[in-house]
């Protein structure tokens, strides 16, 4: 076979196979009412078919696969994240407005018991095709209703049977049982409401369960009326209904609430308290960790540089291993090592140090564990910042009478800060963000006492706004969680910008 | 061009595919959430009225101790039709507006009335029981051969001595959180919500810091100091398993470990300071109907022929050694066997409050007891401060 056409071939195969497979994301996402994420993937496809159908090659054909993960991963999370944090999204508001009443209304049926079931019939309208019910109900004529409307009829007597079922409306269709199974989704979620508060629902194929609500809701007024105790429920700015007594209905639906969720975290106390604390604990984190990993790769490398050192390959290797290792599975080992008394840590020390139930100490675990992690790579950056020094200024310096200190302070110091600048604020942006170090090892520590989100000692920013989020237990509020993430971008991005502009001051260090 | 070509023959494709994109479910299936590990029992549970009806039940283990994610999947149209969960979550979920009352399929007659306090809220029932598990005293017959401690003096003084002699390193292994020591709680007078005929509807009176419990708090310090209670708080499971301790808390979920270790044990009840016995928690697993499930007729009738069936509820228990909520399948369970003392047990627990503050209570309890375990704060003082940040969190004070 010819490898060209071969291989042709097989790439055709796979791009347009590739273009199938987003085509019916794409389709599978309209039917699940996603639109932005289904128009993404629609004009993905069309955009790679037609960037790489183009035989000459051009800068988009490079850059159209970042840029289109970048979309879908970062920018499209990003605004997700920033319209989430203007709602009051969390247990209780994930509903719209609509099916929190429904299920206020629903939730307040008070059954009514009949001599007999109430039994119905499926019917279809000739012309808009929709799906109608027909029963019998305390009244001499029959009900028609589709959910919405609802009216009086009396069908000709020569058309009803004995047991009371119809064969013959004008204008409509009645439905065999087994056309009945077929409108089953339509019938489900069919409520059908007489004036006289009555509700009536589709229990299976054939009776209707009979029913008071105690709620009323009036969509004019846009208030829901208890018919039992007269008081009425209007919505508050919280997405839920509220009586003037202060009593609150759920469930509750999910409301834009504006600022409100920013403005909670400077004027509630229960959110302001620990979120301060965690504040200063991810800074410190961060600097601490990046200044002390950076120091202790430095020396290691400056070490290295002496000739006379042997079986440098050995130490090398192990140098490496904790950065070769899976950071989950050490973070997991290392917590069990902490374990006091029992711990490995304290038993070869014959100490008894609290490790991960005090705040302090475990503030001084989580660095030591993630220092531990970190040196590998600051000694590999600085032991290549090293060698990248030209000797011939080292020489020049020997030859010029400098000292071993004053060679190191003036001239390899600078150099190598300047080499690995960039690195290390990419390093603090990254270690502002270690989730994984604080939420493996401690689980954001220590929790204090007195706090609302379950914050604790060794909780950094983003640590703190994912149990917020995702520990059911606090009530899952994605809404504030949102906000404290745009916080959270905020910070990190301001740093990394700062710590950059920072750097190109360093390039006049010649 | 051949490239056009291929273009064209790539719409065709894609046409046909769109085309025969069926609706997500079939007609005559419905879906259930289960716990992870039970899908083998619900399946064979479910087998014979599947085949009867020609409905085929889709079991699917997607649940573990919370509400299966249902806040955010059933509105958003992605949950199932039916999941199980435990009664505690029942007040949530019930907030949320995520679950269907099921008050007109409940046969309250079968079940025990504890059971159904357990999944009642706003005086309409939302689940349907199957089961009912708790956790009980385990005496490792080898380091006590006398057995099972008829009274608290007993289990004091046989783990003091044998912690003293060095046979053991702590007397009782647990996990030193609110749901396991709560028979402590319990038996020196503590509380969380009133318990009122079953219910717990009154959470402006909070019981962590109760008169009773002030007095007696320091009796806590005293066992936790006499190891009793293991302070590093990491319910180290091989303390129990190499036999370095007399006794264990465990649950039905823990039984299988300890049959693999090949231990000799013995389930019991957990007796209280003052005689008698004290009360741990019980949780009940209730099959609940998500409000927006896609399949309510055949849900309801899976209901109501299948899951409210004693057959049923032995089925699930036996798979998990727990106990039916069933009553007449709970009369048939062999009382020497171990879901049987379980069961015993559990007669005399209480259910754990299923109102939603009780996401609230947790952690403020966990929290105190953490930094008693620790010896941050004595446990008067830990409880004191639990309950009175708590009592502000609820808006009680």
């Amino acid at each position: 076979m010819n490898i060209k056409a071969v291989s042709k071939g097989s790439k055709y195969l796979f791009a347009f196979g590739f273009i199938l497979i987003l085509l019916v994301m794409g389709t599978k996402l309209y039917q699940d009412k996603a639109w932005f994420l289904a128009i993404f993937f629609y004009v993905s496809a069309a955009l790679i078919f037609y960037t790489y159908s183009i035989s000459k090659s051009t800068p988009a054909k490079y850059l159209l696969p970042g840029v289109l993960l970048l979309t879908l991963f970062h920018i499209y999370p990003a605004f997700y994240s920033g319209a989430v944090a203007f709602t009051n999204d969390s247990n209780g508001h994930q509903l719209t407005k609509d099916q929190a009443i429904a299920a206020i209304v629903q939730d307040s049926k008070i059954p009514i018991a009949t001599q007999e079931p109430v039994k119905y019939q499926t019917l279809i309208e000739e012309g808009s095709k929709k799906v109608f019910v027909l029963f019998k109900y305390e009244s001499e004529n029959y009900w028609l209703s589709d959910g919405n409307a609802i009216r009086s009829v009396s069908p000709d007597p020569r058309s009803v049977l004995v047991d009371g079922t119809v064969v013959k409306v004008g204008g409509f269709t009645i439905l065999s049982p087994d056309q009945t199974q077929a409108q089953i989704a339509v019938l489900q979620n069919l409520v059908i409401n007489l004036d006289s508060g009555i509700s009536f629902q589709p229990q299976d194929l054939e009776t209707l369960e009979v029913s008071q609500p105690a709620f009323m809701y009036n969509e004019a007024k846009d208030e829901l009326i208890n018919t039992l105790s007269g008081e009425s429920y209007e919505p508050n700015d919280n997405g839920q209904m509220v009586s003037k007594s202060g009593e609150v209905l759920y469930p509750g639906w999910k409301a834009n609430i504006g600022w409100r969720n920013f403005s909670s975290i400077i004027t509630d106390k229960e959110i302001r308290r620990p979120l301060l604390a965690v504040l200063v604990w991810t800074f410190a984190n961060a600097f601490l960790l990046v200044l002390i990993s950076f120091l202790m790769g430095l020396v290691l490398a400056l070490i290295f540089n002496f000739p006379a050192l042997r079986s440098k390959r050995f130490y090398r290797t192990i140098f490496i291993i904790p950065m070769a290792i899976p950071s989950v599975l050490s973070l997991l080992v290392w917590s069990g090592l902490f374990t006091a008394e029992t711990g490995v840590i304290d038993r070869l020390f014959h100490i008894s140090i609290p490790w991960l139930t005090h705040p302090w100490w475990a503030r001084v675990a989580v660095l030591i564990v993630e220092l531990w992690i970190t040196f590998p790579y600051m000694f590999l950056i600085t032991t290549g910042a090293i060698q990248a020094i030209p000797g011939e200024i080292l020489e020049a310096a020997a030859i010029d009478g400098a000292s071993p200190a004053k060679s190191f302070t003036q001239i390899k110091l600078p150099l190598v800060v300047r080499t690995v600048a960039p690195l290390l604020v990419a390093s603090v942006a990254m270690a502002l963000n270690n989730f994984g170090a604080i939420y493996l090892l401690t689980g954001g520590g220590p929790t204090f006492s007195n706090s609302n989100g379950n914050a604790g000692a060794t909780d950094i920013l983003i640590s703190y706004t994912y149990k917020l989020a995702f520990n059911s237990q606090e009530g899952n509020n994605y809404g504030l969680a949102s906000a404290l993430s745009i916080l959270n971008f905020l910070i990190v991005g301001l740093i990394s910008i700062y710590g950059l502009k920072k750097m190109k001051t360093m390039e006049g260090i010649n | 061009m051949k490239l056009h070509r291929l273009g064209v023959g790539l719409l065709g494709v894609s046409l046909a595919f769109f085309g025969s994109m069926a609706p997500a479910q079939a007609a005559g299936s419905i879906t259930v959430w289960v716990n992870s590990g039970e899908e083998a029992s619900y399946k064979a549970a479910s087998a014979a009225w599947s085949a009867k009806t020609g409905v085929t039940v889709n079991i699917v283990a997607k649940c573990g101790l919370g509400d299966c994610g249902m806040s955010k999947l059933g509105p958003a149209g992605a949950g199932p039709d039916l999941f199980t969960a435990s009664h505690d979550n029942t007040g949530s979920l019930v907030k949320s507006g995520v679950v269907t009352s099921l008050s007109s399929v409940v046969k309250k007659a079968s079940y025990p009335s504890a059971v159904l306090s357990g999944i009642t809220f706003n005086y309409q029932q939302w689940g349907i029981p199957i089961a009912v598990s708790n956790i009980a005293l385990a005496t490792n017959l080898s380091l006590v051969p006398a057995g099972a401690p008829k009274t608290w003096k007993e289990l004091e003084s046989t783990a003091t001595s044998l912690i003293s002699s060095g046979k053991a390193n702590v007397g009782i292994v647990t996990h030193l959180d609110g749901y396991f020591m709560q028979p402590f709680f319990d038996s020196i007078g503590g509380y969380v919500f009133q318990n009122k005929n079953g219910s717990y509807t009154n959470t402006k009176q909070v019981g962590l810091y109760s008169k009773s419990l002030a007095k007696n708090a320091s009796l806590m310090d005293t066992w936790l100091q006499k190891k009793i209670f293991d302070k590093s708080n990491t319910y180290d499971g091989s303390n129990f398993t190499n036999g370095k301790a007399p006794y264990s808390l465990v649950g039905p979920w823990s039984i299988a470990g300890l049959d693999k270790a090949g231990m000799k044990y013995e389930i019991s009840s957990i007796p209280s300071i003052n005689g008698g016995t004290a009360r741990s928690f019980s949780g009940v697993t209730a099959v609940y109907m998500n409000r927006y499930a896609k399949n309510k007729f055949l849900a309801k009738q899976y209901l109501v022929e299948v899951v409210q069936s004693a057959a049923f509820s032995k089925a699930i228990t036996a798979a998990n050694n727990s106990y039916p909520a069933n009553i007449e399948a709970a009369s048939s369970i062999d009382p020497s066997s171990v879901a049987g003392k379980f069961g015993a047990y559990g007669a005399v627990c209480i259910p754990m409050p299923n109102v939603s503050e009780m996401n609230q209570v947790w952690t403020y309890w966990n929290n105190a007891f953490a930094d008693w375990a620790s010896g941050k704060a004595k446990f008067g003082a830990a409880m004191e401060s639990a309950s009175k940040n708590l009592n502000k969190a609820l808006g009680n004070s």
